[in-house]
């Protein structure tokens, strides 16, 4: 179980990424430019454990935030990617016919587009301005709320005084939730994200979420002909109940794993346009940006690059280990 | 791109077979190591890491040159290579798995066991009986690397400063030229359509089930 | 050949224990086992799944896999010692003197290749023969397999061929260096029964044209008189008796023997006079077996502080021919003492009609070329012309092959289809074209299903209790959740299941319990009518026995009607009060148990009557074999659906058979028959079946 260890090691640096950090990831410390690892700080207060980077900034310390930064959107954004590609992905398999052909088309569609093309289209002012971005955010965050309220509707609707409490508290939560997220325009001004990382975030949700309807619709084409999907539907119940409850809980197995392997992809992506200094501000610690900037002085000085770099790499290699572990456990009965 | 797949493939399903052929072996488990490490180092890091080590004039072993600027007008060794492998190496990981996971279901199969029982040998169930079956779902996922291949070339592009289409795409985007910019889509979506067809025939080809009528 | 002058027995095996390795423990899955094939023999292996018979045909191919491994014992072919050999000498004896036919002739076979490459393969590898030679010799195997226009065959891909062309080809591909030894390995469990009965035939015929012996394992005791010679039962990983067939079947000196023959309903048994006895309890887990006899805590004869003190040992039955049982106390029981707590029930009579089909059609519509989806429509014609009637606690059977629209009969009846034309009757409410969604509550919980797979009909990752109160949920049945879950500890009792179920995951469940669950989740709004698709066929035989008499009780005590699908016609007799048989989406022939079971038949009921295998030495059959495969129901013949395949079609005058759809006739009240024979003709029929009473 390296592959936990290694995913635990990680989740635990970003929650603690205060305490572990020494140094603001942003501070300039003079004198300490492309220092090599383990220099100690001309004012004698401490070290820089892994070295300095172009701009005389702790390497150490912008790893441990960037590993914060990684984490929340990573597994964010996967999380919203399954619940478009479920959503869609469920229906699509079990009724089949014209909407099964629109939406596998569409999902072709999208597949067949460089994720990086979608970036640098995305990104690009004259884009941003039409406003398609943000029309792409309110489209895609909505499915959540839409499958927490059919989730729930057509468990309960046999008892509606319980449909109603949980129908309730997922809308009022939901619909919040969603303004502060898609339309930055929470009444109460807790939730916001900046457009930036929203660009990239819908980005990636978008390009994750045909993957996961492929997988969904395989697996629901192979559970819709058991017999307990035949009995549901003896019994009269609705197509979502049967989707939502009688499909989808088999259905975990395999779409862990995959969540799990694509947490990785997801950190791989939002590197990529850290890596071209496109979307997020160019002094966030994140490993993508980090990286970029490293390697301009890579053949003198490795270090800055070489660490966000190493740190990446081991983060979506303990994923993909615990991705294999899970899978294999699965297997065995 | 065509040095890419003509290194990637071949190294993918040789390394897949091999592993998937005696599932559990220790051959397997180094190769399936292997391979879940490279697809867990996107291009950016492996590229970054190779100049480090490879290119790096300060600590580097200094074999190859770190950019390929100088590719354009020639070709050589020395300054093909890293971006080369750069790109395949991520594509060989993940084509490997994919060979592996196949071979490793087909080799307990039923049929698989029938040829054993025939008294065929172990070379010859896995050339004669195994292969064929194995490839078939592979070669899908091949072609569906292609967006993804196209995603690693603009990045080793930028990487080893090498001018070629990724490098106009990057170009584009920074001056904020959207007609370039929606010209490379076209460019690389058509690109991409067109390996989709191919992987369809070559699945039909492949796979005697499916015959078209 | 290499097979030199040998007349000691093909195979040896003593005291062979085989056991697989798992990371927590060692499962012993055979153990103590042996038996001797002479040449020319063929040995029936019969027991129940996981008794460990197939484990003992891969033990003598030695190719247990990684985990598992022979513990003790020896394994001895033509007088060689198996379980010492190098692979290279394992490799030269597999496929040419030892060869082995699987159940699933479709896995079997490689889909990528062609079946004359295949074929050609095994005298290439072993004779050294050069491929026209091997060619030749291919097509004439092939030809003796009996598969029509071999030439096109040997081009031909695995999956265009229908199931029993497969397996004849798995057969030839066995046969083609003429092995001294032949396992068939349930070679028939995955085909209808007709095709069944010719591949038995063929097997039969085979091992006395090329003096094959052969080791015959099945589960199904049935087929053992018409191929074996020999017999050995099997129960929980050890060998409980062995010995010729009339001996272990007439004069059975083992109680699971005993248990087993009176658990399947041979010919005479019948649901109230005489009922069959499952065999209580389960059969034990690998790792969990009593001390002493493994058949101990289910056996009528127990004796604590003996059967159940020390290993028990093989030993032979005094004056007999190699009859042997493993039971310490076979000297001792009365084995003619005819079983005890027989209960008896009064027949109860059907009240009146609840369901009626009139005329019911159902046809879908395919596109030919699916690629392309511009080849045109074609029509496929599930049901044709349907009518029946359902009284009120009846067992109406539905008999028929794969294929022959039974399965679709019950979609539409359930509203998971519409019905094309026709009309459905239930209470005299219309219902052929209200699909499920729009049907009132009270017709969906009164008209319930039970299913066929056991591993299929619950939900994995719901629990037991949680599944049945959904369905009381949905019927509306309770208005508070504790007294719907009291509702469901009754069902649970209703079904016999202990109350501590409702809180267990399907996967903990046995076949049996997870098949009365199902039934317990049919029965949750009250139903009436119960469409029971093939409830037993998938469980073993000791169950099949306790399932299907839980059904029948219910039935008595609620006066449901029960539609029973199914394919086999032994459990029909034993439980339907009337039987319809279906044949490509028509009603062939319908009527009272009795009357279908009994001359004048349809032709088709007659084959099929025939190919069901009976395990009774007492049971003499005419043997009917049908030619070729059942039509595809996109493609149906002209005519009457059977005329394909039907023996009887040259009685009758002029190509009527080819041109018409024969009319229903009605041979007495209650029994029509879809057919153009004459009357002298029907009355000319004899019975298929015949008990010769000695």
């Amino acid at each position: 179980m390296v592959g936990f260890a290694l995913v635990l090691f990680w989740f635990f640096t970003a929650i603690f990424a205060d305490t572990i950090a020494m140094y603001d990831p942003l501070a300039i410390a003079s004198g300490m430019k492309n220092k090599v690892p383990g220099t100690p700080l001309p004012d004698g207060t401490g070290y820089y454990l892994l070295g300095g980077d172009g701009l005389s900034r702790d390497v150490f310390s912008r790893m441990v935030m960037g590993a914060r930064e990684v984490l929340i959107i990573a597994p964010a954004a996967t999380l919203f990617a399954f619940m478009v590609g479920i959503t869609l992905g469920l229906p699509a398999g079990f009724f089949g016919g014209r909407l099964d052909i629109a939406l596998s088309f569409l999902a072709n569609l999208v597949l067949a587009f460089p994720v990086i093309l979608l970036f640098y289209l995305l990104v690009t002012p004259e884009i941003v301005k039409t406003g398609i971005p943000k029309y792409l955010a309110a489209v895609l965050f909505l499915f959540p709320i839409i499958f927490l309220v059919i989730l729930f509707n057509s468990r309960f609707f046999v008892q509606p005084p319980k449909r109603n409490i949980y129908i309730g508290i997922t809308l009022i939560v939901g619909l919040w939730i969603y303004l502060g997220l898609a339309w930055n325009a929470d009444p109460l001004g807790i939730v916001s994200m900046q457009p930036n990382v929203l660009i990239v975030f819908v980005s990636v949700v978008f390009v994750n979420s045909p993957t996961v309807f492929r997988i969904v619709r395989g697996i629901v084409l192979d559970i819709k002909t058991r017999d307990y999907v035949a009995a549901a539907q003896t019994r009269g119940e609705g197509p979502w109940y049967i989707m939502l409850w009688e499909i989808l809980p088999n259905a975990r197995g395999p779409l862990i794993v995959d969540f799990c392997l694509r947490i990785g992809y997801t950190t791989i992506l939002l590197g990529t346009p850290g890596f071209f200094g496109l979307g997020v501000s160019p002094d966030s610690p994140d490993w993508g940006s980090t990286i970029n900037h490293g390697r301009k002085l890579l053949s003198i000085y490795p270090h800055p690059a070489l660490v966000p770099a190493i740190a990446l790499m081991s983060l979506v290699l303990g994923l993909n280990l615990l991705a294999d572990g899970l899978r294999e456990e699965s297997l065995r009965d | 791109m065509g040095c890419v797949m003509l290194l990637m493939v071949p190294a993918a399903l040789i390394i897949g077979v091999l592993a998937g052929m005696r599932e559990g072996s220790r051959l397997d488990r180094a190769l399936s190591t292997l391979s879940i490490a490279t697809t867990a180092t996107p291009e950016y890091v492996s590229g970054v890491i190779f100049i480090a080590i490879f290119a790096s004039s300060a600590v580097g072993l200094k074999w190859f040159a770190g950019t390929a600027t100088s590719a354009m007008d020639q070709i050589t060794f020395n300054n093909f290579t890293l971006p080369v492998v750069t790109i395949a190496l991520y594509g060989i990981g993940y084509i490997a798995r994919m060979t592996r996971a196949s071979m490793a279901e087909v080799m307990t199969a039923q049929y698989i066991r029938t040829a054993r029982l025939k008294g065929v040998r172990f070379r010859n169930i896995v050339m004669k009986h195994a292969l064929r079956n194995a490839l078939i779902a592979p070669f899908t996922v091949i072609m569906l690397q292609f967006p993804w291949l196209l995603n690693g070339v603009v990045i080793v592009e930028t990487l080893f400063n090498y001018k070629g289409f990724g490098w106009t795409l990057v170009e584009a985007a920074g001056n904020n030229d959207i007609e370039l910019l929606l010209a490379c889509s076209v460019v690389a979506v058509f690109v991409v359509l067109i390996t989709q067809l191919i992987s369809d025939i070559g699945y039909v080809f492949l796979n005697p089930r499916i015959r078209i009528s | 050949m290499t097979s030199q002058p040998y007349d000691g027995p093909i195979l040896e095996i003593e005291r062979l224990s085989i056991s697989f390795f798992t990371r927590l423990r060692e499962i012993p899955a055979v153990m103590d086992f042996s038996c001797t094939i002479m040449p020319g023999e063929a040995m029936g292996l019969v027991g129940e799944s996981g008794c460990g018979k197939s484990t003992v045909a891969l033990g003598v191919m030695q190719d247990l896999g990684g985990n598992g491994r022979i513990v003790s014992g020896s394994i001895k072919f033509k007088g060689r010692e198996l379980t010492e050999m190098s692979q290279h000498e394992l490799r030269k004896i597999r496929g040419s003197e030892i060869a082995m036919i699987y159940q699933e002739p479709m896995a079997s076979l490689n889909p990528a290749m062609k079946v004359g490459k295949q074929l050609i393969e095994v005298p290439m590898i072993h004779q050294g023969a050069s491929r026209s030679n091997a060619h030749e010799l291919a097509l004439q195997v092939v030809t003796d397999v009996k598969l029509p226009d071999p030439e096109r065959i040997m081009t031909a891909y695995p999956h265009q061929l229908s199931g029993g062309q497969q397996q004849r080809i798995v057969i030839a591909m066995a046969l083609m260096s003429k092995p001294s030894l032949l396992i068939l390995d349930e070679p028939t469990t995955a085909l209808d029964v007709t095709v069944e009965a010719g591949i038995v035939e063929l097997v039969k015929d085979l091992g006395t044209k090329y003096g094959t012996s052969m080791l015959f394992i099945s589960h199904n005791l049935g087929l053992i008189p018409g191929t074996c010679d020999r017999l050995c039962v099997m129960y929980s990983g050890e060998a409980v008796e062995r010995g010729s067939i009339t001996d272990v079947f007439d004069e059975m000196r083992h109680p699971y023997t005993q248990a087993l023959f009176r658990s399947i309903p041979l010919p005479g048994a019948d649901k109230n006079a005489s009922p069959l006895i499952a065999i209580p309890g389960n059969f034990p887990l690998p790792h969990e077996r009593p001390p002493g006899c493994n058949f101990g805590p289910r056996c009528d004869y127990f004796e604590k502080g003996r059967c159940d003190a020390q290993d028990i040992p093989m030993t032979t039955v005094p004056g007999s021919d190699r009859h042997q049982t493993r039971c310490i106390r076979h000297r001792e029981i009365d084995w003619t003492e005819p079983p005890k707590a027989r209960k008896i029930f009064e027949k109860t009579e059907p009240g009146e009609v609840v369901l009626r089909l009139d005329n019911l059609k159902k046809y879908y519509e395919v596109s030919a070329n699916s690629m392309f989806g511009s080849g045109g429509q074609k029509v496929v014609k599930a049901n044709e012309t349907l009518s029946l009637e359902a009284r009120e606690s009846e067992t109406l059977a539905i008999v028929g092959e794969s294929g022959c629209g039974k399965s679709t009969f019950a979609k539409v009846l359930m509203g998971l289809e519409t019905a094309t034309s026709g009309r459905i009757l239930l209470y005299d409410q219309e219902i052929q074209s209200t699909p499920i969604e729009e049907r009132a509550t009270d017709t969906v919980s009164g008209l319930q299903m039970v299913f066929q797979n056991p591993f299929d009909t619950l939900n994995p990752s719901s629990t037991v209790g949680r599944q049945i109160i959904r369905a009381l949920e949905i019927f509306g049945e309770g208005s508070s959740d504790a007294e719907r879950s009291e509702r469901m500890l009754e069902l649970l009792d209703l079904v016999k299941l202990p109350r501590e179920f409702a809180g267990r995951m399907p996967r903990q469940l046995s076949g049996g319990q997870k098949q009365r669950v199902g039934i317990a989740r049919a029965f949750a709004g009250g139903a009436k009518i119960v469409v029971a698709d093939e409830p037993v066929s998938a469980l073993d035989v000791s169950v099949q026995a306790a399932v299907a008499d839980l059904l029948m009780e219910i039935q008595r005590q609620n006066k449901t009607t029960l539609l029973f699908i199914s394919h086999d016609l032994s459990i029909v007799r034993y439980l339907a009060d009337r039987v319809l048989v279906m044949y490509l989406g028509h009603v062939v022939e319908i009527g009272s148990t009795d009357r279908v079971f009994s001359p004048p038949y349809h032709p088709y009921t007659e084959a099929l009557l025939s190919a069901v295998p009976i395990a009774d030495t007492r049971v003499r059959k005419r043997s009917i074999v049908l030619e070729g495969g059942i039509p595809s129901a996109m493609d149906p013949p002209p005519g009457c659906p059977f005329q394909t395949r039907c023996r009887w079609k040259s009685r009758v005058p002029g190509n009527l058979c080819e041109t018409q759809v024969p009319p229903m006739v009605r041979m007495a009240a209650g029994h029509d028959v879809k057919c153009h024979l004459s009357a002298e003709e029907f009355a000319s029929m004899e019975p298929v079946i015949e008990i010769v009473a000695r």
